[in-house]
């Protein structure tokens, strides 16, 4: 019994000089979003995911029918708000998705599509603590609409096609400084510039 | 829907300051001058050069149509999204052949 007592305080004693000299290190050596979240994190990140999902949303179906509409309006709805982040094509491929901690993921990829839809639905309206993702939904049935179309057009990502992407470019979100570059880029590679 | 508002003011803020971060390439216009594998050599409209590395990840597209590394040829105009390595090709758009 006594043995017992003193391998648990040695474990815990270990166990907590161990966790104070990582934390001694990264206070050290600062914190970074350019460092990818170590396995621990993004398990813990995923399981919180999870929790944080409605229990009667985790299992429910898109309500919104799939129509060429609705996803010529999840499109466009992911082009203005998503597309900044995700990219066009939803691959995260992005300046923003790219430094954000943790990464915008690429949701073609199974880790995303094995979501079921109201897990998806879930996340678009509340959003996720902790990271770059915003809570979008206001509790209407519009937002609610949009929501669900935009869980179409994510199951739809994987086959999305050069032709919808282009679509999509016209609408993504431009300064004028990106509006005016976009105008030089299409004359240039037209040809039509006095290069 | 303010909320809403402010925070997409906030992103596309965000977005802008990182194009135009200065020191750090993130698009390049220019004619293709060689290729040898996954690289290719670009020569930009003031006459400098930049190596562009092209990896599984990087999409093609000449106008609305897919493309691939093989319509990446010497004498080509592309524009370039690049990573924040200034190398890696993102994306790239083909146009039409230099004059």
């Amino acid at each position: 019994m006594r043995r017992t007592g003193i391998a648990l305080l040695a474990l815990v004693v270990i166990g907590f000089t161990v966790t104070a000299l990582a934390l001694g290190r990264a206070v050290r050596s600062g914190f970074s979003t350019h460092e990818q979240p170590s396995a621990i994190e993004a398990w813990v990140a995923r399981t919180v995911r999870h929790w944080a999902v409605p229990a009667d949303l985790r299992g429910a179906a898109n309500p919104v029918p799939l129509t060429p509409e609705a996803l010529a309006s999840g499109r466009a709805h992911w082009a203005d708000h998503c597309a900044t982040c995700h990219g066009n094509d939803g691959k995260g491929q992005t300046t923003l998705g790219q430094n954000l901690y943790p990464r915008a993921p690429d949701m073609t990829l199974p880790a995303t599509q094995r979501l079921s839809d109201g897990e998806l639905f879930a996340i678009i309206e509340n959003g996720i603590r902790l990271t770059g993702m915003p809570g979008w939904g206001n509790g209407t049935a519009a937002s609610g609409k949009g929501s669900w179309e935009l869980v179409h057009l994510i199951r739809h990502l994987p086959q999305i096609t050069p032709e919808e992407i282009a679509e999509m470019e016209r609408l993504n979100p431009k300064s004028p400084a990106e509006f005016e570059r976009m105008q030089e880029e299409e004359a240039f590679l037209g040809g039509n510039d006095h290069h | 829907m303010k909320k809403r508002l402010a925070l997409f003011a906030v992103l596309l803020a965000v977005t802008t300051a990182a194009w135009t971060h200065e020191g750090h390439v993130h698009h390049i216009l220019g004619t293709v001058q060689e290729v040898e594998g996954n690289t290719a050599v670009v020569e930009l409209r003031d006459g400098k050069r930049h190596t562009v590395e092209f990896t599984a990840k990087t999409r093609f597209t000449k106008g609305s149509k897919e493309a691939s590394l093989a319509d990446v040829r010497p004498g080509v105009r592309v524009s370039v999204d690049l990573a924040d390595d200034s190398r890696t090709a993102r994306s790239v758009k083909i146009g039409a052949a230099a004059k």
